[in-house]
């Protein structure tokens, strides 16, 4: 399989996983906006961060990123609770969102490929500076 | 790849590489990194 053939397969596979995720989760629709190609991963990092390493025919890692107040918004509708600000529960809930699509996406890639390693997930506030004050949830 | 949900937008960014070494060890330290 080419990088151009799993791009497309990522694309449809993400659109899928979030679809799900919403329709089964949050009760509400997501409407995918315009797939973009960045030469700097999580480059729009500031707020909170989810990411999990996968490793197997492919490496690499997936990531859930979003404002603090999106965050709060998505640990809301899973948890059926208020938040104000993120804490440890808001981080918890990104992850999960994160553990959810990119497993999905996983799940419908292996089904082209061998099986992979699914490994830790990591979800974090990604402040934009100071740059190594970031807080961490911690693997999984 | 953005996502308009809730009143805001998820953004979910995937990066994978043909693994050509046969590494299965993430390298979570690099990832720690590129969070900044």
């Amino acid at each position: 399989m080419t990088t151009q053939e799993m791009q497309a397969h990522i694309v449809d596979g993400v659109r899928r996983a979030m679809s799900d995720l919403c329709s089964t989760m949050l009760g509400c629709e997501a409407e995918p906006g315009e797939v973009r190609v960045v030469a700097q991963p999580l480059e729009e990092s500031e707020g909170v961060v989810a990411l999990i390493g996968m490793a197997g025919p492919w490496i690499g890692t997936g990531a859930i990123l979003c404002k603090p107040d999106m965050a709060c918004k998505l640990a809301g509708a899973m948890l059926m609770s208020e938040y104000a600000e993120v804490d440890d529960e808001v981080l918890d809930a990104v992850a999960e969102v994160a553990n959810m699509v990119i497993g999905n996406l996983k799940t419908s890639l292996e089904e082209m490929v061998a099986p992979w390693v699914y490994p830790r997930q990591q979800s974090f506030t990604a402040p934009a500076s100071p740059p190594n004050s970031a807080e961490t949830t911690g693997g999984r | 790849m953005p996502f308009a949900i809730m009143g805001g937008t998820v953004l979910v960014q995937v990066c994978l590489l043909p693994n050509v070494d046969g590494r299965t060890t993430p390298r979570l330290d690099i990832v720690g990194a590129l969070a900044r």
